[in-house]
């Protein structure tokens, strides 16, 4: 695997050339694409996480292949990456998720029985209903850690729940090049300390990456070791 | 001269509290050549105001921040109630004569408030109803400040005062707007001043210099999840330790400097000896209990100062943020800040001939000695 940062080249920053590249999520979708297109029908086998709204704009690329890039806008470094990691090893991490359930519902109206459903959203129907008050922000933490914890397990690690922060709920809506439909998703970024239950499979979920919506930027650990 | 009563603080605050730039990463500041995470002063001072430590001690004697002064004005008149229940809120009756006239309300709005700031004016007929049918809080609205004004309690009792002269249909003259500046008691004025630029005579010199939080450790920011492949590509030798530093998790130990001019205090307060007093206390309180924007995640980000020096006199104010020039390293990074922070203060005192450490008051939660009443009862007496 390879562990790449993606930085604007200072030029490209200060003309504002790379706006015209990309003007939302489904365009860097794209600019990312293209860094691993040597034939039309690769499947996709990297995840990526883009900060492209303010001053210093960057993008975090995880890969099986080494991006190949050959324009001027970007300056990409790549690093091998082949973390060595043992049991109860403690990391930092820090993703953007896009956390949805997927729910069985008969609906004899439509042919689509499983539908996703944003787990915030959800979250906060149930309480408008119930009528009880809330912070939004308690909301988005909460469900958030849920969501990551439900998936922990199978994922090799474990959270240690006080120590993660959950925020910047925000939805992306975008179209999907020329074709016409919607695309809208919602994300949360987490930051947060977890320690290792099972390395092969913690490895595993960070090659495959965690959760729906990893074509757009979603589903990337990226982690660290917890310095003592 | 004036005494000042200077408080040096170090507490520790999990990420969750930052002060974040655009990109939702901490704010920083460069200190002795090396990155420390920083919390800006505004947004100290902010979460110290609008907590409730500081207005439930504080209660009739905190002032109003709004750009919509003008609007509620017109509200007021037009509805015939009071000021003050508007601005609050309240659910209230008629209490006075209404004024049908609005376009005459309209202009006593813009009268009135125009003497505290800018107002965004524009075309009164045409968007004026458009515009305060879509909000009052809308910032286009003609009858709002261009930029937040401060309002103390007397002020709003003084404008309310006016309204009911006006809709009782007596004669109300410009001077009598000017007059609204009336010597106010807004402890919140008087502790972080104001200042309305277009008019400068009812700016208030504020009492309290406070400095940003910075770290006292080296904190690298910058999203370092790429430098750490090298690390994760190696077995670390750490593994299975168990324990996060507290000095680690991002966090950090936090220096704050506040400096109290208690002469300015309380001549911004009128001379009110007692209320000046409770205002102090109540910024220590606030200063050392509250944690900065603790509510965008109000979970994790509540920490009370673990260390405060508090020193009082007329000697120059000086801060000890040099102490940490160098950045705190190594295993016991609060004890050494500790150490760095009266190290410092004692050779200041040696070098300058001064003579802050006879005069001050510490309180240090980690070794257990000192309390918050001690400081305080020794900051109030004179």
């Amino acid at each position: 695997m390879f562990f790449s940062k993606m930085t604007l080249d200072r030029e490209a920053a200060i003309s504002g050339r790379f706006r015209d590249l990309v003007t939302g999520p489904y365009q860097v979708h794209e600019v990312i694409w293209d860094l691993f297109a040597d034939h039309p029908d690769r499947k996709r086998d990297f995840l990526y996480r883009a900060e492209l709204t303010g001053r210093d704009p960057v993008v975090y690329l995880l890969s099986a292949r080494k991006p190949v890039y050959e324009g001027n806008v970007w300056n990409i470094l790549s690093k091998p990456f082949h973390p060595v990691l043992q049991k109860d090893d403690l990391l930092n991490f820090r993703i953007r998720v896009n956390p949805v359930v997927t729910k069985t519902e008969p609906d004899p109206d439509r042919k689509r029985i499983r539908h996703r459903h944003d787990v915030i959203m959800d979250a906060k129907r149930r309480l408008n209903e119930a009528n009880s008050s809330f912070s939004m922000s308690d909301l988005v933490q909460q469900e958030s850690v849920r969501w990551l914890r439900q998936r922990s397990e199978k994922g090799g690690f474990s959270l240690y729940e006080d120590r993660v922060i959950a925020g910047g709920y925000r939805k992306m809506q975008f179209s999907q090049g020329r074709k016409k439909n919607t695309i809208s998703i919602s994300v949360v970024d987490c930051d947060g300390v977890l320690r290792v239950t099972d390395p092969d499979l913690f490895l595993q979920m960070i090659c495959n990456g965690l959760g729906p919506a990893k074509g757009f930027g979603c589903g990337l650990m990226m982690v660290k070791r917890a310095a003592l | 001269m004036s005494e000042f009563i200077q408080i040096h603080m170090l507490a520790s605050y999990p990420p969750s509290n930052l002060n974040r730039d655009d990109l939702g990463r901490p704010k920083t500041a460069t200190v002795g050549g090396t990155q420390r995470i920083r919390v800006s002063s505004q947004s100290l001072k902010r979460s110290w105001r609008t907590s409730e430590a500081f207005s439930d001690a504080l209660k009739g004697a905190i002032g109003i921040r709004t750009r919509d002064m003008g609007v509620k004005i017109k509200k007021a008149l037009v509805e015939g109630r009071l000021l003050s229940d508007i601005l609050e809120g309240k659910e209230s009756g008629v209490t006075r004569e209404r004024i049908k006239d609005e376009k005459k309300a309209h202009e006593w709005a813009v009268k009135i408030s125009s003497h505290f700031g800018k107002i965004e004016g524009g075309k009164e007929k045409d968007s004026d109803k458009k515009s305060e049918k879509t909000d009052e809080k809308s910032n286009k609205n003609p009858l709002s400040h261009k930029q937040m004004v401060h309002y103390s309690p007397e002020e709003i009792a003084g404008i309310d005062d006016l309204l009911g002269r006006i809709s009782g249909g007596e004669k109300v003259s410009d001077d009598d707007c000017i007059r609204l500046r009336s010597d106010h008691k807004a402890v919140d004025i008087a502790l972080f001043g104001r200042m309305l630029a277009d008019n400068a005579a009812y700016n208030t010199e504020a009492a309290v210099q406070v400095s940003h939080a910075i770290t006292v450790h080296d904190t690298p920011v910058e999203d370092d999840y790429f430098t750490a492949v090298d690390d994760l590509n190696q077995l670390d030798d750490t593994a299975g330790a168990g324990h996060i530093g507290e000095a680690e998790f991002g966090a950090g130990l936090f220096y704050t400097y506040i400096c109290i001019n208690r002469d300015l205090l309380k001549e911004n307060l009128q001379g009110d000896n007692e209320l000046s007093n409770r205002a102090i206390e109540a910024l220590i309180r606030a200063a050392s209990m509250v944690s900065p924007s603790g509510k965008q995640n109000s979970f994790a980000s509540r920490s009370y100062a673990s260390y405060l020096l508090v020193e009082k006199g007329t000697e120059q104010p000086r801060s000890l943020a040099a102490a940490f020039f160098k950045p705190v390293s190594g295993k016991d990074i609060y004890g050494d800040a500790v150490k760095n922070l009266e190290g410092l203060r004692d050779r200041m005192d040696n070098a300058y001939g001064t003579s802050f450490k006879q005069s001050s008051r510490s309180m240090n939660v980690i070794d257990g000695t000192g309390s918050l009443t001690d400081i305080i009862s020794f900051v109030l007496e004179s």
